[in-house]
């Protein structure tokens, strides 16, 4: 899978094309050979590029790399490669109980649009009390329990419309 | 002379007046909220005393508090720098009664500039040109005919607001009334006063301000005028001194106004006068800030003095230093704000860190800043995170040196308006000084940044693949004969 | 070590008449390996595309490091049987690297009758786990198989080396402590199920992916429950409920990305140190092998010339080069590891064959792998070496070539008949990989020597008899004979039925040889037992 980086709004893919003798990359339909590369995550970095030496500055964040290269600044997204940092680990259609408990509180309804992260119930187990969030974005399908209801491990407590094949 | 002087302020300002006070020999005193505890005010302050609020601005505008902090470390002064507690009346007064000395302004010239309608009367009633406008007295449809006669286009402004919150330009007669009854709506809804008035809209007008310093017993001198056109959703981002391409008549006509006004008020410390300036060369009073502005080093670079320290001896009773005549204006400065925004996506607000931080130096750069390496840049502060001043023989020069400097300047971690004000340094339009304050609306287009160049972009994505620990492994790491090897298939 | 001067022309007519036959042979092979990989039922291709499934080509392409290369085995496995109707016997293993890591992967075809297992997939995935245990190699599963096909299922479930013999296989895996990751991306079916469930780690895709003993009709047929796949072993049951599976994905390429930032996290292993030096290019093209083989099985030709293609800078220092001249032996580097290569010249005689065992002892001391380059017609026949022992000595090159503790490797480069098999590491003594010419012959004999024996056996059971000598009953024993010979001694057949690691165009040796020795060294080598004993 090639690296798909974002920058001004377009998808460039790269991808290696060979490592011996010299590092060759294609960006777009385009290859070009690095034969030499200092270049820490963040701090000043010297590379030559088909011959030519660009020195400049660089900055990763968790979620962009900044390039301070010839007097102007870049910010383009971290070079998602083929496997590197895959967290998205799917999402479940139902949210179900870790431990037998009681709903504390209702933030949700049948037929609600949710966005992942929101919260949609307090449940209390073990003198604990525990925020469960929405896993993904989409519509409430069902609340199984009512407020103040006690429920058993395992049981489902929200269940999410599933997604339509093409959703995804 | 005072002994030590608190800061009631944090960012570049704090660092711009500890710098002064040191220079003094004078105690300094920070104030952080916990989220700055790290910050450089901080750290170059003498002494330092946490402030605790809700949110961190609430920390900074906290007074009992500052006030606590002053009886703490022992200070007998107060500087509030710009924004917080700077123009705030009920603040000097504690202050001042709590026996520690307001480095600013008495107590009722803040409150007299500080109502925009009271400040345009008492600004006419001493012959400082004013634009013609109406104000709310009774009825909404009195003010609707008052507002009339002012002739097309006008503005409705909130007598209670700034920033542009609540103004409302009005073309026609047929949009007045409605953009009235809007303007006093938001203006309620910002200022909790709905009280509205219009005023005549001059046409590509210019921002012209004057610096003013006055000991508080009628001695007023002025340090020239700066301008301030090149704004954007109504904040300043450059600013210059002398304004360009200004006659030295109207130089003086307005200058002098200036200094009427300051001395009408019996005004003490810094001050700026602010007015608005024509084509015709006609200018109308603006407002007065009461206080240190942001731009206040391009005045020190051309006029030679440096004004924390003037404040300092006022606020000590020492009075001026010097007189009007001792002062000219020798060369040409400029100031930019170097913000965290995205100016290509309509200025927006930006956070993240200060990650790598490379200043431009030479001959002429000034950088007035209170931000270092790795820190964050949150929401819960002004998105301004330091200013750039250059100054040149000419402004040719000088706006030459900021490119330059500009170019140099390397702030990676959170987007900037950086390169953005490089394009602006480069328009030939702002290079010949035709300046007017809707002058980057004007030229949005041509200051978008250009397109990469396919050289760049292919620098670009390398450099990014080749800082990346994943990719490095999978370029370096594949073991032989496999690298060797290549994308071969049986 | 200096390199071999070639006495080659390439100009001449035997030359460019032999490269237009073996390249004539090569594109053949291309040809039938492409069908095999890419032709399939535009139905089953649409079938996959409605499932929003992938084909197991483009799962591999996006599992591997790019810009690495992939050693495919055994691509025409099946070829020969079942009409051709499970091209590559529906699944596709080989090596390659994952996130920076040697791997062998077994990937399910779901483009062959949904990834069903005949016979030889389960003995060619059967195969790709006894490399993986030779050779320490991680494994790679990309499931997705509708399971055994039923109507053959006598010679695919009860003996050793059928199915239960995978598990046994990834039992004895996770226990060497090497690795397997399974990435279910369709259904794993009743054994398939053990297939994750035996994995160290496993992904499964939400929708496509499910693993259960029983499938959908089973279940019904057993319970009378109407239940979907996903209810009975989807996704969210075996990563939240059951266990089963490790980690939930949403699509095939999300579930290749965790698979390949699994693998990301594996130790690195400690390869067997061998002599290495830096690679370098042969000095003669590998392309000029097409010419030097010759376009007729009977015709002999120098391996020498061979071998000068092959190893790193043409370099070959050549043992004993005066001594049994038909067997060559001597060190060489391919991709920069050291090797010992023996090559037939000839047909082996008393003192070749004492040569090859000497030798292979050298290469055992010298810790050094043994490559093995087939050309043999058979140890030599007659009173006079019986006298001279060349049963005996043959059995000296057997036992010493069996016992090696260094790996060995095996190309089939022309003929392979009779004891020459045994004594040049046959497929039965365990060669680490073994590669076939696509002019490669094989079997007990040659077809004309075996029509010839078998003819002469009839006329003497005729005699026997006392009936007529009927030339007619003669000239059908010999025309059965080569038949069957024409097809059952072909490279195709050969591969067909798993008898090698697959069938290599000979310009492809150098790399698959040095991609299979670089694996080789992931295992430690066994012990020496004895000195070097001067047959």
């Amino acid at each position: 899978m090639p690296y798909q980086i974002n920058i001004d709004d377009r998808t460039i893919e790269a991808d290696i094309v060979k490592r011996k003798p010299l590092l060759r990359i294609r960006i777009g339909d385009r290859e070009h050979t690095i034969t030499e590369a200092n270049c820490p995550a963040s701090g000043d970095f010297e590379i030559m590029i088909d011959g030519k030496v660009y020195r400049g500055w660089r900055y990763a964040t968790a979620e962009e790399v900044y390039m301070r290269i010839n007097g102007r600044t870049h910010i383009i997204s971290v070079p998602r490669g083929p496997g590197a940092g895959a967290g998205d680990t799917g999402s479940a259609d139902e949210i179900r109980a870790d431990m037998p408990g009681t709903v504390v509180s209702l933030n949700c309804a049948d037929g609600d649009e949710v966005k992942s992260g929101q919260q949609l119930l307090t449940v209390e187990s073990m003198k604990l009390q525990i925020g469960l969030v929405a896993p993904r974005d989409g519509v409430i399908e069902k609340v199984h329990f009512e407020a103040n209801a006690p429920f058993d491990r395992g049981a489902t407590l929200v269940s999410f419309v599933p997604l339509e094949d093409g959703d995804k | 002379m005072l002994k030590k002087v608190l800061i009631a302020n944090r960012g570049e300002i704090a660092c711009r007046v500890i710098k002064t006070l040191k220079d003094m020999g004078i105690g300094s005193v920070a104030v952080f909220h916990h989220e700055d505890r790290a910050a450089p005010h901080v750290q170059m302050a003498d002494e330092s005393v946490q402030l605790t609020g809700e949110v961190p601005t609430a920390a900074y505008l906290d007074q009992e508090q500052i006030i606590a902090a002053c009886k703490k470390t022992g200070a007998d002064g107060v500087h509030p720098g710009y924004g917080f507690l700077s123009e705030n009346a009920g603040f000097a007064e504690t202050i001042a009664k709590a026996g520690i000395a307001f480095i600013g302004p008495n107590t009722d010239a803040i409150k007299l500039m500080g109502d925009k309608i009271e400040s345009r009367e008492f600004a006419a009633k001493h012959g400082i040109p004013i634009a013609p406008s109406a104000r709310q007295t009774g009825s909404l449809e009195d003010f609707i005919k008052e507002a009339e006669k002012i002739g097309f286009p006008l503005l409705i402004k909130a007598s209670a607001g700034g920033g542009g919150k609540g103004m409302k330009i009005v073309n026609k007669k047929d949009e007045l009334e409605e953009s009235i009854r809007v303007a006093a709506s938001e203006a309620e809804r910002y200022f909790s006063d709905g009280r509205v008035y219009a005023e005549k809209l001059v046409v590509e007008p210019r921002h012209i301000e004057v610096q003013v310093l006055g000991d508080g017993k009628g001695d007023v001198v002025h340090l020239f005028e700066r301008e301030c056109s090149i704004q954007r959703r109504y904040q300043k981002v450059v600013e210059e001194s002398p304004a360009p391409n200004m006659q030295a008549k109207l130089r003086d006509e307005i200058c002098e106004s200036a200094v009427r006004l300051t001395k009408a008020a019996n005004y003490k410390n810094a001050g700026t006068v602010e007015f608005i300036l024509g084509a015709d060369g006609k200018f109308y009073f603006l407002e007065m800030n009461t206080r240190l502005q942001v731009e206040h080093p391009v005045t020190e670079m051309v006029v030679g003095v440096d004004l924390v320290a003037e404040q300092i001896k006022i606020a000590s009773g020492m009075g001026l230093s010097f007189k009007q005549s001792d002062l000219k204006q020798t060369g040409h400065a400029i100031e930019v704000r170097i913000c965290a925004e995205r100016p290509e996506k309509d200025y927006q607000p930006a956070t993240g860190r200060v990650g790598v931080m490379h200043l431009p130096t030479g001959e002429g750069i000034r950088f007035d800043g209170g931000i270092k390496e790795g820190q964050a840049v949150t929401p819960a502060f002004d998105s301004m995170l330091a200013k750039l001043i250059c100054y040149g023989t000419t402004r040719a020069d000088a706006v030459s040196k900021m490119e330059e400097a500009l170019g140099d300047f390397v702030l990676l971690g959170v987007p900037t308006n950086i390169d953005f004000l490089g394009r602006v340094m480069g328009n030939d339009v702002f290079k010949s000084g035709k300046l007017h304050t809707g002058f980057l609306t004007d030229h949005a287009e041509g200051l978008m940044p250009p397109a990469l160049t396919g050289e760049e972009e292919t620098a670009v994505i390398s450099t990014a693949l080749l800082g990346d620990a994943d990719f490095r492994v999978s370029a370096f790491e594949v073991p032989e004969p496999y690298a060797s090897i290549g994308s071969w298939q049986n | 070590m200096p390199p071999f001067k070639s006495q080659i022309n390439t100009a001449s007519q035997e030359f460019r008449q032999r490269y237009a036959h073996n390249k004539g042979l090569a594109m053949e092979f291309q040809k039938k390996q492409y069908s095999a990989r890419y032709d399939r039922p535009q139905r089953d291709l649409d079938r996959l595309a409605k499932h929003k499934k992938q084909t197991a080509r483009d799962r591999l392409t996006k599992l591997l490091d790019p810009g690495t290369p992939f050693l495919e085995l055994c691509s025409l496995a099946a070829n020969m049987a079942y009409d051709g109707e499970a091209p590559g016997a529906s699944n596709i293993i080989g090596i390659g690297i994952v996130s920076g890591r040697e791997v062998i992967i077994h990937a399910d075809d779901p483009s062959v009758k949904g990834g069903a297992w005949y016979p030889h997939t389960v003995k060619k995935i059967v195969r790709c786990l006894d490399i993986a245990i030779e050779n320490r190699l991680p494994v790679v599963h990309l499931c997705d198989s509708a399971g055994g096909q039923l109507m053959h299922q006598s010679l695919l479930f009860p003996d050793k080396h059928m199915a239960g013999r995978i598990f046994r296989n990834q039992s004895i895996l996770s226990k060497m402590g090497v690795k397997q990751l399974s990435i279910v991306l369709g259904h794993c079916t009743a054994g398939g199920a053990y297939i994750p469930g035996l994995s160290d780690y496993s992904v499964i895709v939400r929708g496509t992916g499910g693993v259960f003993l029983g499938g959908p009709p089973l279940v019904k047929a057993a319970t009378g429950q109407v239940m979907t796949a996903d209810e009975i072993g989807g996704c969210d049951l075996h990563t939240q409920q059951s266990g089963t599976v490790d980690y939930p994905a949403s699509n095939e390429d999300e579930a290749i990305a965790i698979g390949r930032d699994i693998v990301a996290q594996w130790d690195r292993p400690t390869k067997t140190r061998i002599e290495m030096a830096q690679p370098e290019d042969p000095l003669y093209d590998p392309d000029e092998l097409y010419g030097i083989i010759p376009d007729d099985i009977k015709k002999g030709f120098d391996m020498r010339e061979v071998i000068a293609r092959i190893v790193d800078g043409s370099r070959f220092h050549e043992y004993k080069p005066a001594y049994g001249p038909t067997l060559i032996c001597g060190y060489a580097y391919i991709w920069g590891h050291k090797v010992g290569i023996l090559a037939n010249n000839g047909i082996l005689f008393n003192d070749s064959s004492k040569k090859g065992g000497h030798f292979m002892e050298l290469c055992n001391q010298n810790n050094t792998p043994i490559v093995f380059l087939q050309n043999i017609t058979g140890y030599m026949i007659g009173r006079d070496y019986e006298i001279a022992g060349i049963t005996k000595d043959g059995a000296k090159m057997i036992m010493t070539q069996a016992t090696s503790h260094v790996p060995k490797f095996t190309v089939m480069c022309h003929a392979s008949f009779g004891a020459g098999n045994y004594g040049m590491c046959g497929r039965a003594f365990d060669g680490r990989f073994l590669f076939t010419w696509p002019n490669h012959q094989i079997g007990v004999m040659g077809g004309e020597q075996a029509a010839g024996t078998l003819v002469d056996v009839k006329r003497a059971q005729l005699e026997r008899q006392g009936k007529e000598v009927d030339q007619k009953i003669l000239d059908e024993v010999r025309r059965e004979t080569m038949e069957a010979y024409g097809s059952q001694i072909s490279a195709y057949y050969s591969t067909s039925e798993l008898w090698d690691d697959g069938i290599l165009d000979p310009v492809d040796t150098r790399n698959a040889l040095g991609i299979a020795i670089a694996s080789s060294l992931n295992a430690p080598f066994g012990d020496i037992g004895n000195g070097v004993l001067r047959f």
